[in-house]
């Protein structure tokens, strides 16, 4: 652990450990919000320029930390710079198995959509599903299939709640439980969404005409009906705005969920799941795929 | 056969049907060919979608490791038409599933190795096929991608950039060609059929289109052929609306124009016709090959040989004399050479059996360029013309030769009327100095006596002159000219040689003829006298016929002399004067009339001339008939009188004793020796005279000494007013004056001229004493 140093505070650090597209939108709304000196910090996956980057973060002495993602967040978890935390772009800070805790003075930004908006939004779309599976880690998203089964139940309709511990146990499961019900929800677990398990889940939504709930707009475009997503840049605003409040030494929640909620729609997977799309739910759409011109 | 073959029907029938076959062969072939192109194209096509959808349809189960499902998939596939093999091999081409392989494949493809495993290296491609077409089967290989959406936490987020694809296996799917096969040959089999069947359909449709198409034709030849015969009535009967009834239609309009040209040709060639073997010439044609090739009507008639003789010869010596003949052609050769309108005349015999004399004009005969293509001839018979302008030639010789004679007439008119006037002052003073000297001098009276003898010859002579001009003292009265020859029988007997005989025909029942009698004895005289000479002094006859006979117009044509008027067909009594002697030359005969001409030594020329004009006077004729050597006949023809003798005498004057000449006679005379001596005459006879120069003068003196003239001697021809003018002034001042005329002319002449007048008496000139007196008497005592 790094000794504080005892310097002025100066600017932003932005600490990324990809620099892949989402990011970039992200920091792109954040500058629009922070009009302070920003320093960004990648990190690569296998470690080796850490120690670099948390000796020029130290030197720098940043007001705050701006953390996309969650090997951003680890590491100033791991190397306390005393300084408060925003992170985006984190599915489970909380979870124990990363081997950190959560600490007071960080904030962020939740990644999940409430399972209620999404089932709410699967009524008005497909107002005949009653029965929605779901394959899951136990270990990572227990919390929201937690939510997801009270949402399910106020709505009156059935949540099939599958854990799987790994990806092939998850292929076997999905293929045994798709037949059975309405609709298939994905939920951002990483054991169970792969790219693998996506196109099992779709080619088994076409083959038994089963509604597919995406994650984000990438999958309605490869044939889910819909997805309830974040936007990058907004997140990016979004914690823009909250870190102004924080360095202003107003209260902040330590996680909130995103401002914006995005939908998007596939109207030919609609078409062949014999959906028909009122207009007033059409206006509610952000982007429209499949639609022909 | 060859005709046949190259009919039109024949070219329409192998054209159309050749064309069919070609083009069912050609559509046939194209037909296999793109069928099969699309059959292959459909199996590839089929090929690849089978592969596409392989490959999708792997994806998971690869993914998924789940090979029954993969060998359910691909016997599932093998079911489908053509596939023989299917396979699945992951990403590093190790089988995954394979179907059952089909006998046909395994004898001949390999199936153990895609293609990817041969280069040893994964496709760069999405797909490959590839095709062995030798072996009649088709290979595809297909990679089976696999889209990434990303992987770990990117799944979470979305973003373009996060998608990736990747191989994670391959496909080889093998098809069969032989479909190809079956449905190119099914194809060429039912081709082959539908060649027979569109050959067959072909042939009667060629068939049916040659004889739609050439029969019409036919029909329209046929009447086309009659049309050439000359028959325009024929038409052709077609129905419909299509381009050989529009053909038809101005096929038969064409017909009507030519029928009605043909008809027009026709009438004008009748016209043409008509015209050429009407018109009074010869017209024909010669070809280049010199014969004929039309000759007209007229001419053919003119020289009796017909038409069709004229075009059957092959030359002129068939038809015409060798002389004519040569001419023909040498006026012929003469147009053909010189290419040029010739003039000829040329003599052919014609049917008349006379040789007439044509104008032949012979012109070259062009086609519409010019070249010559024969030649035309037109011959106008000039005969007639000919013998006209001769005739006329002849007629104008004899008419110059009548005004010469009649210039000659009206000379010796002239001369007569003066030498009368001469010889009246010659022998009115001879006579008064022969009554001078009468028992004064019997010598002297007797030089008078000659002269007075001598001046009556001249006086003779004069007659004789004045009777050739016509205006010789004629008194015509009744005669009987048997009588007449009978009272100059003694001077003919004196005038005659003696060893000339004198015989007399001389008919007793004449009728009278109306002549003057002294000239009638002159004609006798004359005739019988130049007949004595005609014999000479050798023994011979003359022969005095009278007669009468009938005289046509025809034969009053033919005669020598004719009156100046022409001559009445009748009877005629005539005096006929032959002699044996030595007859006239033709030029003598020609010259015979001619006054002054004389074949005599002493004679004067005017015997003939003087007979002539007393002939004429008499509104007679003559003809003479002589030969040289045989002797002469002149027949002279005075018209019949049916007027009885003249019994009536001249009013006698009073006898010599009774009378007693007393009073003034007015002598008009413009010659002053006439005046003079007819002044001395009139004293001599007890008168006394006024003398007035012309008919004015005389006409103031009369009115101015009426009282006194008992008598006006008036000249005829006078200056300023003539007797005949003087005379009518006279009368008007004295319808009793009493004028006795005085003329060198005939006394008919003048007296015609004051017929119903009053002309108390008439003298003519030259006139002696006797006369003059004796005029006096009639005229003074004498009742007008």
């Amino acid at each position: 652990m790094l000794a504080p140093i005892e310097a002025q505070a100066d600017g932003i650090a932005i600490i990324s450990h990809a620099n892949i597209k989402p990011y970039q939108l992200a920091i792109a709304g954040f500058r629009e919000q922070v009009n302070l000196p920003i320093h960004i910090y990648h990190l690569d996956n296998r470690g080796e320029q850490h120690s670099a980057v948390a000796l020029d973060i130290a030197q720098q002495q940043p007001e705050l930390i701006f953390a996309l993602g969650k090997l951003a967040l680890n590491f100033t978890r791991h190397i306390h710079f005393h300084v408060p935390v925003v992170f985006i772009f984190v599915l489970h800070p909380n979870n124990p198995s990363s081997g950190h805790q959560h600490q007071p003075s960080e904030f962020g930004i939740a990644m999940s959509i409430a399972p209620a908006q999404q089932f709410k939004m699967l009524i008005d779309i497909a107002p005949s599903v009653k029965h929605i599976a779901v394959v899951y880690n136990p270990k990572k998203s227990a919390s929201i299939i937690q939510q997801a089964k009270i949402a399910a139940k106020n709505l009156g309709i059935h949540l099939l709640a599958v854990p799987a511990d790994n990806q092939k146990m998850a292929t076997s499961l999905i293929a045994s439980v798709m037949p059975k019900v309405d609709a298939m929800w994905m939920i951002p677990d990483i054991t169970v969404l792969t790219s693998t398990t996506f196109k099992q889940m779709l080619h088994l939504s076409l083959k038994y005409t089963v509604v597919l709930i995406g994650l984000a707009p990438k999958y309605v475009r490869a044939g889910c009906l819909f997805a309830l997503s974040f936007d990058s840049h907004a997140i990016g605003s979004q914690a823009g705005a909250m870190v102004k409040r924080i360095l202003a030494g107003k209260k902040v929640a330590n996680q909130v969920p995103p401002n914006r909620v995005y939908f998007t729609l596939n109207k030919q997977a609609a078409k062949q799941l014999g959906l028909y799309l009122p207009t007033s739910l059409l206006k509610k759409v952000d982007h429209l795929y499949g639609e022909r011109k | 056969m060859k005709q046949l073959f190259y009919s039109l029907r024949s070219r329409i029938f192998l054209s159309v049907t050749t064309l069919v076959i070609l083009l069912s062969l050609i559509f046939g072939w194209i037909s296999i060919v793109q069928q099969t192109s699309s059959l292959e194209l459909e199996l590839i096509e089929r090929g690849e979608i089978t592969a596409r959808h392989l490959s999708y349809g792997v994806e998971i189960g690869i993914l998924t490791g789940d090979e029954n499902g993969l060998h359910a998939l691909l016997n599932k596939l093998l079911k489908e038409k053509d596939v023989l093999y299917a396979g699945i091999f992951d990403a590093k081409g190790q089988n995954i599933a394979t179907s059952e392989t089909s006998k046909l494949l395994k004898k001949h493809a390999d199936t153990s190795n895609t293609l990817m495993l041969k280069s040893g290296q994964p496709l760069s491609e999405l797909w490959v096929k590839n095709l062995w077409k030798q072996r009649d089967i088709y290979e595809f290989h297909m990679p089976v991608i696999n889209e990434i959406h990303g992987s770990g936490e990117s799944m979470l987020f979305d973003g373009e950039g996060d998608m990736q694809q990747q191989v994670i296996g391959y496909i080889h799917v093998i098809l069969s060609g032989a479909s190809i096969q079956h449905a190119t040959q099914q194809t060429i089999i039912n081709g082959i059929r539908t060649f027979f069947i569109v050959f067959l359909l072909a042939l009667f449709a060629a068939w049916w289109l040659a004889r739609a198409l050439t029969r019409p034709l036919a029909y329209m030849v046929s009447v086309i052929e009659k049309t050439q015969n000359g028959d325009f009535n024929q038409r052709i009967q077609l129905h419909g609306q299509n381009e050989m009834t529009q053909l038809a239609m101005a096929f038969n309009h064409m017909l009507e124009e030519l029928a009605k040209r043909n008809g027009k040709l026709h009438e004008q060639q009748r016209t043409m016709q008509l015209i050429l073997d009407t018109a009074p010439v010869g017209i024909w044609m010669l070809g280049l090959d010199r014969r004929m090739i039309f000759m007209n009507k007229a001419f053919s008639t003119a020289v009796g040989i017909s038409e069709q003789a004229f075009l059957n010869a092959k030359h002129y010596t068939e038809l015409f004399p060798q002389i004519v003949s040569l001419q023909a052609t040498q006026s012929d050769n003469q147009c053909f050479t010189m290419n040029a309108m010739i003039h000829s005349q040329e003599h052919i015999p014609c049917s008349d059996s006379k040789v007439h004399i044509f104008d032949v004009v012979k012109a070259p005969l062009r086609n519409n360029q010019g070249d010559m293509i024969g030649l035309v001839g037109i011959a106008i018979d000039a005969t007639s013309r000919l013998q006209a302008d001769a005739e006329k030639e002849q007629m104008q010789k004899q008419v110059e030769h009548t005004q010469r004679l009649e210039s000659l007439g009206v000379l010796a008119g002239g001369i007569a009327h003066d030498f009368n006037n001469i010889l009246t002052s010659i022998m009115g003073n001879a006579a008064m100095a022969e009554r001078k000297l009468k028992g004064v001098s019997a010598e002297g009276a007797a030089y008078l006596s000659k002269i007075v003898l001598s001046s009556e010859k001249a006086a003779l002579l004069c007659k004789q002159m004045l009777a050739y001009s016509g205006k010789g003292h004629f008194i015509i009265k009744p005669l009987n000219l048997s009588s007449m020859i009978e009272s100059v029988t003694s001077l003919l007997g004196v005038s005659i040689h003696s060893t000339i005989e004198l015989k007399y025909h001389l008919a007793d029942q004449l009728p009278n003829i109306e002549a003057d009698e002294a000239q009638l004895q002159q004609v006798i005289m004359n005739l019988v006298i130049n007949a004595s000479d005609a014999i000479g002094e050798h023994s011979g006859v003359v022969t005095i016929t009278s007669g009468m006979m009938y005289a046509d117009t025809a034969y009053l044509a033919q005669t020598v002399v004719q009156s100046e008027l022409p001559l009445n067909a009748g009877d005629y009594v005539y005096l006929e004067v032959s002699d044996t002697g030595c007859g006239m030359s033709q030029e003598v005969q020609q010259h015979l009339f001619e006054p002054f001409f004389t074949t005599k030594f002493t004679g004067r020329g005017l015997g003939m001339s003087a007979v002539q004009g007393i002939i004429r006077g008499h509104q007679g004729a003559m003809n003479v008939y002589s030969e040289l050597g045989h002797g002469t006949t002149f027949k002279v023809l005075f018209p019949a009188s049916h007027q009885t003798l003249d019994h009536h005498a001249e009013p006698t004057p009073l006898s010599e004793g009774k009378w007693q000449p007393s009073g003034t006679v007015l002598v008009v005379d413009d010659e002053e020796m006439i005046r003079e001596v007819a002044s001395l005459m009139l004293e001599d006879i007890g008168f006394n005279v006024i003398e007035a120069v012309d008919g004015q003068e005389g006409i103031e003196i009369y009115r101015q000494y009426q009282d006194q003239i008992v008598a006006v001697l008036l000249d005829m021809t006078m200056p300023r007013l003539d007797g005949e003018s003087c005379f009518g002034e006279l009368k008007h001042i004295n319808p009793d004056v009493k004028v006795i005329l005085s003329s060198g002319y005939n006394k008919q002449d003048v007296t015609n001229r004051f017929d119903g007048a009053g002309l108390a008496g008439f003298v003519q000139k030259p006139y002696n004493l006797n006369e003059l007196e004796k005029s006096l008497r009639l005229a003074c005592t004498t009742q007008v």
